[in-house]
């Protein structure tokens, strides 16, 4: 993939040429908006230099209706939660032969919990039943912390019953889909609800 | 001297008790029984002792005399007659003297204690002391003469009169106790013929024998006296041993001999033997039996006169005895023809006892058991048409009419009437004294059963009684026979009835309460069905909600897997084999997914919905079934026809029929009608298929889970069942039905299906 906008992804604090470019406006434009505080940051200590650090850039982007793709890269970062390995391996294969995400797994609540933070996941597969906390708690979590708040969530389960179905999509979940899936019905999920542009990059047959 | 059942031993005990608080003998009487015959040495002491009471002694010199006829008038002391006749006969004399003298003086006292404490007003019948001493001075005189006429037997002529005089003493002692029970045994001993010892023992539970025998006991009197007391009554071959054999013949003898001239009154009516046979029997000379017979009177006359007990001379005794004797007869006579009578009335109750069971008292059916009883009472109690009022319980009365034959002339049930209240027909004590309720009953009755009681009387008879026996009373207005049988007489027949009755009704209840029974047994076993499949209902959507949660895992990866191995293979049949496991697994997700709404249906959550919109998306839910099924809502029903039901479930009830139709007719129109059925227009959606129809046994189990005529293959078994909750749900039923031209119609129908309004709409109309 373009090694350019890597360097976006991995960045942290952007100078005020660089929130140009990302913004695809001009250098002044920045500096105009950064003066009159309506994009946050710092100067660096002695000198004049304005500092812009990635969160608060990525809260002008989208308080301005830009798109903020340049700023993620081309791959997404999927965090699957599920108590069962088989499960955790099933996707692990599946998302990896795609290529187009990166995938960690948690097997708890807690695990999950710590991972949305440090691996910032773009989407979540969550199963329902976790060993300490049930999955609407977790999609619940993720909804209310502001730096996760636009993170998207799907919900998998083997239960049955309709109602419980409604309470997970009630807490926050974005889709909901029963188990035993259909693996091309997931992707086909994903994809949507990332907003990626279906099938782009599907070589997944076995070219 | 058994004790009668009845008599409670307290009772004997009681009457033992009083026997022994009466007063011992006088000093004189307890110190002459002891002094031994040839103690002479006290002879002076007795002479002494006698002579302190001038009246006692002029009654033993005079009784002396006459039990020594030949010495005259020589024994004028008390000495003299010592020596004269002997120790035994002075005793002999001192003993009657006291022993009656104690009796009848005790009995004066007592009468006008009575007489004092009542006003007057004793028992009916009294015992005939006066007559009853005259008898036993009649045996004493008797025996002494026996005795004087027998040499050769163990016993003297003034042993031989104490024992004739004593022998009775049981019937004044217990006179003497119990005075007004005691006039009861002498009525019951003259009413029924018969003599008073077993009388004694049915009121009293001992005789006069065991009485006597106690106080003679504790008198101290000889045992041969003893001996007399206790069985002069007793056949005389059977006396125990060691008993003073002698005695006993003679006084036995002396008394049927007085019997039987009538001499006194000894207060026993049995029958009474010959005396010369008894005679015979005792085996003593039949030339003593004429000569006492001869001199009887006279020493009747003379030893009442010495004993105070009557101034009668020896003709004016004879002629008292005839007068007796005559008496005795006529009432001897009344009695036979009473007899007869109660005979004639005793037999007419047997022959209609007899004819109730004939013409079917005993059939156990109630109205056939009140005409043979009202056909039998016609036979006693007069010819005519009777009614019958039998209490059924719970104020139901039954009133039935009769002819004269015992057939039905009309039958009504009536409630208890209001002037009646309280009247119980069972407790007929309570009221048939009463003579207006019993005229209200009549009159009521009389009305109800339409008889004419204007013009004659009605009479009113308490048909049956006893414990647990229904109330049932007669009525007619025949009159009644001139000799109609009494109360007493009617007792067998009205205890026939009861019983004959009580039967009937019970096997009637009987009956009924089988048939509840039965009722109650099918509704039980109908609700344990139910009950026993909603609980395997229950349980199947806890297991499955279960294994769901634990299949689903596995199921996941083995779909996931195979599809992804799907994706990788190169060879095309390797390639649709993997996506076979894949297909397999979803099956199997989906057949878990099925159990668990067949186990966990949820609420019917139910709302006015247009029926075309629900039969819409049945069809919808079944792939390929736009194009075959016909939709035919009736053309009467309004339009949109609007139900309260669950849409979902019920689409979801009628996708599954749709689904069946198909598969039972895959290239066939499936048609679903819906109309108003039945008189409380239940909707009726019906699904019909034209294919070759069911076979019995597939209809009788389609219901059920995994129940499938089809060979193995897609077909789960679980669509009609589930379709039959769902319908259950709404609290419908369903059906499956041959059609009339082949094919199979599944129907289902819901008798509660109208919206809200509607329903109120429909009232207020």
């Amino acid at each position: 993939m373009a090694g350019e906008t890597n360097t976006w992804a991995d960045k942290k604090i952007f100078t005020t040429g660089e929130a140009a470019e990302v913004c695809k406006v001009s250098q002044q434009t920045i500096i105009r908006c950064f003066d009159a505080g309506r994009l946050g940051g710092f100067r660096v200590p002695g000198s004049k230099f304005r500092r812009i650090p990635r969160e608060e850039l990525i809260k002008f982007m989208r308080a301005n209706g830009i798109p903020t793709e340049v700023l993620e890269g081309s791959t997404r970062r999927v965090l699957v939660v599920d108590d069962d390995p088989d499960i955790l391996e099933l996707f692990e294969d599946l998302l990896g032969r795609d290529g187009r995400f990166e995938v960690r797994a948690a097997s708890t609540g807690y695990d999950a919990g710590l991972l949305t933070e440090s691996f910032r996941p773009h989407l979540i597969i969550l199963d329902y039943m976790l060993p300490d906390i049930n999955g609407n708690v977790v999609c619940e979590r993720v909804r209310q912390m502001a730096h996760t708040q636009h993170t998207k969530v799907i919900c998998v389960s083997g239960v049955v019953n309709q109602a419980e179905v409604e309470e997970l999509l009630r807490s926050g979940a974005d889709d909901f889909i029963k188990k035993p899936f259909d693996i091309r019905e997931v992707v086909g999920r994903m994809v949507d609800l990332l907003g990626m542009q279906s099938g782009a990059t599907d070589n997944g047959t076995g070219h | 001297m058994g004790s009668h059942e009845s008599n409670p031993a307290h009772q004997i005990e009681v009457i033992l008790q009083s026997v022994d608080s009466l007063p011992t003998l006088t000093p004189v009487a307890t110190r002459v029984l002891n002094i031994g015959s040839s103690d002479r040495a006290d002879f002076g002491e007795l002479t002494r002792l006698i002579e302190a009471d001038p009246a006692l002694t002029s009654r033993i010199i005079g009784l002396c005399r006459r039990a020594s006829l030949g010495l005259g008038d020589r024994i004028t002391t008390v000495k003299r007659a010592l020596v004269m006749l002997g120790f035994e006969a002075v005793r002999a004399a001192v003993l009657s003297v006291s022993v009656y003298d104690l009796v009848s003086g005790e009995a004066a006292e007592r009468d006008a204690r009575l007489e004092w404490s009542v006003g007057g007003e004793g028992p009916g019948r009294a015992f005939d002391r006066v007559g009853f001493w005259m008898y036993s001075v009649g045996v004493a005189s008797a025996a002494e003469l026996l005795a004087a006429g027998n040499r050769k037997l163990r016993v003297k002529p003034d042993e031989a009169f104490v024992a004739g005089l004593l022998h009775g003493l049981g019937k004044p002692i217990l006179d003497l106790l119990l005075p007004r029970a005691y006039g009861r045994v002498v009525e019951l001993a003259e009413k029924r013929r018969a003599d008073m010892a077993p009388i004694e023992r049915e009121i009293f539970g001992i005789d006069h024998h065991a009485a006597a025998r106690r106080i003679a006991e504790r008198w101290g009197l000889p045992p041969a006296l003893r001996d007399a007391v206790w069985l002069y009554d007793h056949p005389l071959s059977g006396l125990p041993e060691g008993v003073a054999v002698d005695v006993v013949r003679v006084v036995s003898v002396a008394r049927t001999l007085c019997r039987e001239l009538h001499l006194g009154n000894s207060g026993d009516h049995g029958p009474v033997d010959s005396a010369s046979a008894a005679c015979e029997a005792a085996g003593l000379s039949k030339k003593s039996l004429d000569d006492a017979m001869r001199k009887l009177h006279g020493a009747v006359s003379e030893h009442s006169k010495v004993l105070g007990l009557d101034e009668q001379a020896a003709p004016e005794l004879l002629l008292r005895s005839i007068t007796a004797a005559n008496r005795s007869l006529a009432r001897l006579s009344a009695d036979l023809e009473h007899r007869a009578h109660e005979g004639k009335r005793v037999a007419e109750v047997l022959s209609a006892i007899a004819e109730f069971w004939r013409i079917g008292g005993g059939t156990g059916e109630v109205v056939r058991t009140l005409g043979a009883m009202a056909r039998s009472a016609a036979r006693v109690l007069g010819e005519g048409r009777w009614g019958t009022v039998l209490d059924r319980g719970e104020n139901a009365w039954l009133l039935c009419l009769f002819d004269s034959e015992g057939g039905l002339a009309r039958s009504t049930e009536a409630h208890r009437p209001e002037q009646l209240a309280g009247l119980e027909l069972a407790t007929p004590s309570a009221w048939t004294e009463r003579t207006g309720v019993r005229s209200a009953l009549a009159a009521w009755a009389a009305r109800e059963l339409g008889m004419d009681s204007q013009n004659a009387p009605m009479r009113v008879v308490v048909a049956c009684e006893g414990d647990g026996v229904p109330g049932c009373v007669m009525l007619t207005t025949a009159p009644a026979p001139e000799e109609a049988p009494d109360q007493r007489h009617l007792m067998p027949l009205r205890a026939t009835w009861s019983a004959a009755l009580s039967a009937a009704v019970h096997r009637r209840a009987t009956e009924r309460l089988a048939d509840s029974l039965a009722d109650s047994n099918r509704a039980l076993a109908a609700a344990q069905a139910k009950l026993t499949e909603a609980q395997s209902m229950a349980r199947l959507g806890e297991m499955t909600a279960g294994a769901a949660h634990e299949m689903n895992n596995p199921l996941t990866v083995i779909r996931g897997r195979s599809q992804l191995l799907a994706e990788s293979l190169t060879d095309e049949r390797d390639r649709k084999t993997a996506s076979a496991i894949a297909g397999a697994a979803a099956d199997l997700s989906n057949l878990v997914t099925a159990l668990h709404e067949l186990g966990r249906p949820g609420e019917a959550e139910r709302e006015a919905t247009p029926i075309a919109e629900v039969l819409g998306r049945a069809i919808g839910l079944v792939p390929g079934a736009s194009g075959v099924v016909r939709l035919d809502i009736h053309g009467s029903l309004p339009v949109p026809l609007m139900a309260e039901v669950d849409g979902p479930r019920l689409s979801r009830a009628i996708a599954e029929l749709i689904r069946n139709a198909r598969d039972w007719a895959p290239e066939g129109i499936v048609h679903a009608r819906v109309q108003i059925e039945g008189p409380d227009g239940r909707l009726c959606i019906r699904i019909e298929d034209d294919g070759p129809g069911l076979s019995p046994k597939a209809q009788r189990h389609a219901f059920d889970p995994f129940f499938s005529e089809r060979p193995a293959g897609r077909g789960r078994g679980l669509g009609l069942p589930l379709a039959k909750r769902l319908v259950e749900l709404h609290g419908g039923s369903i059906r499956l039905e041959a059609g009339a031209s082949g094919g199979t119609h599944a129907v289902i129908s819901l008798p509660d299906w109208r919206p809200a309004q509607d329903r109120e709409a429909g009232q207020a109309a």
